[in-house]
């Protein structure tokens, strides 16, 4: 019988603590392989998320925060900025372009973005690739909205269809816009950015939804400014609007911009560049996400540990076992080999189980990372890393069987045909 | 007396791998001034509001800071400095960024002038996560032409390689 089938039997024959071994190698694999994917995957995700853009100016506060607010919708601005802040930036000759973002309104826990129809051309997320119409186009009339292909998706909308905005950020609100009815002008294509969480109108029809609005309430009576003719008169520019994007001419320019706006007397504002705040958000993230994937690492060692504790105690039962193997003509580097070799299957099963873990784990957490927190993690095949973490915790498990595989060899070269237990 | 060898032997291969390759020249920040300003370089105080809200006061600075050491246009160099990211990739690498002499140079000091800021787009990009160290970046570098933007960088680099900068 080959050494191989021999070593599979042999681990069948103890099959609940060979279960118990893989099943622990499995759990620190998945762990191992979950940590490095969410990892990567996190930081892929905001990186593809805006692109192209050279500025992004909010209000005065803190610049993880106003990078998570305004692009991600993670967490909410403290404070909005003028419309003439947005306008003298918005006019200066070295801009190439702007676009405001307005948000606080929400429909059925998605967010809504009051922004203009540059936003639409100008906005660039992954490799500098245009946001695209997969139905319908950008918004025309005051009462038009666009969707993202998730919101779209999860609540059945086409173009042409009704909806109505609710006040608040909650997935149920009990201040509802229900005199501002919007209609789905156009449909995004799927970005995989926030941007497919996102109901799109216009800011001036922020503006005439929240027209009624005083002292925190809606007003009994509706006032005046309505529908398209104001829309055209111009009587609803906004006051404020939460943050905009700036997009310079020429990008030399941008530290002069950004460090003119940071000294700005006329209104507390902040301007940040995307890659710099990135960037301090992964050092921030870094060492918290560091620790994590130590602290998986050790799980993995603990895991082959235990594999090798287990092997070494068997041995002593196993005296037998060699000793029959010898009698029907089994050298010691027979004995050897099927140690290893059993080391090896219980380590391979392990990693098998545990990159299945992963990623029927990634698989079902994707869709609640992505409402929860706007993380947009793609599950796709092994990449060369996740293989190399496979094979070193195989490599791994094999060199842990050396050491009982060597017991076990000195055993039956001393103990020969007759065991004395 | 061994490091001394050690030192010795490096020396003389890298001189060898020098002469074999034409390695790139390598830049301090000084050499991006044109010679005649070294001695007396003093840059304008540049005034930040008046950029926002109109260009009266711009006329003057735009000429000083745009003066360049013309003989490094279209060389191979290699200059060290920190990374100002400009444009990530889809995998979260710099592909843009601004090469500056000092850490910081983005939100509590004034930018630095024309001339002592080097625009690099890089073949391949660098991971941000090291965005706080040094860098030595190697690439052809060119000097720009126009002189009309406002506030610029003087210098374009296509980078071809970074390392990191080892104190």
């Amino acid at each position: 019988m080959a050494l191989g089938a021999l070593a599979a039997r042999s681990v069948w024959n103890r099959r609940v603590t060979a279960g118990l071994t893989v099943f622990a190698i499995a759990v620190s694999v998945t762990l191992l392989l979950g940590v490095q994917k969410v990892r990567t995957q996190t930081r892929e995700s905001f990186a593809s998320t805006l692109s192209g853009t050279d500025l992004i100016v909010g209000a005065r506060g803190g610049p993880v925060n106003l990078l998570l607010y305004s692009v991600f919708r993670v967490g909410d601005a403290m404070a909005g900025v003028s419309w003439r802040s947005y306008e003298l930036v918005a006019r200066h000759p070295d801009v190439a372009w702007t676009i405001p973002i307005s948000l606080g309104d929400s429909h059925r826990g998605f967010r809504v973005m009051g922004t203009s129809r540059g936003y639409f051309e100008h906005y660039r997320y992954g490799l500098r690739q245009p946001l695209a119409f997969r139905d319908g186009t950008a918004f025309d009339a005051l009462h038009d909205a666009v969707l993202g292909a998730d919101v779209a998706e999860a609540l059945g909308y086409a173009v042409g269809d009704p909806l109505t905005v609710a006040h608040g950020l909650g997935e149920v609100s009990f201040a509802r816009h229900e005199e501002h009815p919007f209609h789905v002008a156009g449909v995004l294509e799927r970005t995989g950015t926030p941007v497919d969480r996102t109901v799109h109108v216009s800011v001036e029809a922020m503006t005439a939804i929240h027209a009624d609005w005083q002292g925190g309430a809606r007003r009994a009576t509706p006032a005046a400014v309505e529908g398209d003719a104001a829309h055209d008169a111009g009587d609803l520019t906004p006051d404020t609007i939460t943050a905009f994007l700036v997009g310079m001419r020429d990008r030399n320019a941008v530290l002069r911009m950004q460090r003119a706006l940071n000294e700005y007397k006329g209104e507390p504002l902040l301007a940040i560049m995307p890659g710099v705040v990135l960037g301090q958000l992964w050092q921030l993230v870094g060492v918290a996400d560091k620790a994590l994937l130590l602290v998986a690492a050790c799980v993995v060692l603990a895991g082959l540990v235990g594999m090798l504790a287990s092997l070494l105690t068997s041995l002593n039962e196993r005296r037998r076992e060699m000793a029959i193997l010898r009698s029907v003509g089994a050298r010691p580097a027979h004995v050897f080999g099927l140690l290893v070799l059993e080391s090896g299957l219980l380590a391979a099963v392990g990693v098998l189980l545990g990159f299945l873990g992963t990623w029927s784990l990634l698989a079902g957490a994707a869709p609640l990372l992505e409402r929860r927190l706007g993380l947009f993690i793609q599950v796709g095949a092994p990449t060369a890393l996740d293989f190399a973490i496979g094979a070193g915790v195989l490599g791994a498990g094999l060199l842990a069987g050396l050491i009982p595989a060597w017991r076990a060899y000195r055993n039956s070269l001393a103990d020969g045909l007759s065991v004395h237990l | 007396m061994q490091g001394m060898q050690r030192v010795l032997l490096w020396l003389s291969l890298s001189l060898l791998a020098t002469a074999a390759s034409a390695a790139p020249r390598t830049l301090d920040w000084v050499d991006l001034l044109p010679e005649t300003e070294r001695g007396s370089y003093d840059p304008a105080p540049q005034a930040s509001h008046d950029y926002l809200l109109g260009e009266a006061s711009l006329a003057a600075q735009q000429v000083l800071d745009f003066s360049v050491n013309e003989k490094l246009a279209d060389q191979q160099v290699r200059i060290p400095g920190f990374i100002v990211p400009l444009e990530l990739d889809d995998k979260g690498l710099v592909t843009e960024f601004f090469l500056v002499p000092y850490f910081g140079a983005c939100i509590h000091v004034p930018p630095p002038p024309a001339n002592q800021m080097v625009y690099v787009r890089m073949a391949r990009g660098i991971s941000l996560d090291s965005m706080y160290a040094a860098y030595w970046i190697s690439g052809k570098l060119t000097v720009e032409a126009r002189r009309t933007t406002l506030g610029a960088a003087a210098y374009t680099l296509m980078g071809t390689a970074a390392e990191e900068y080892k104190f």
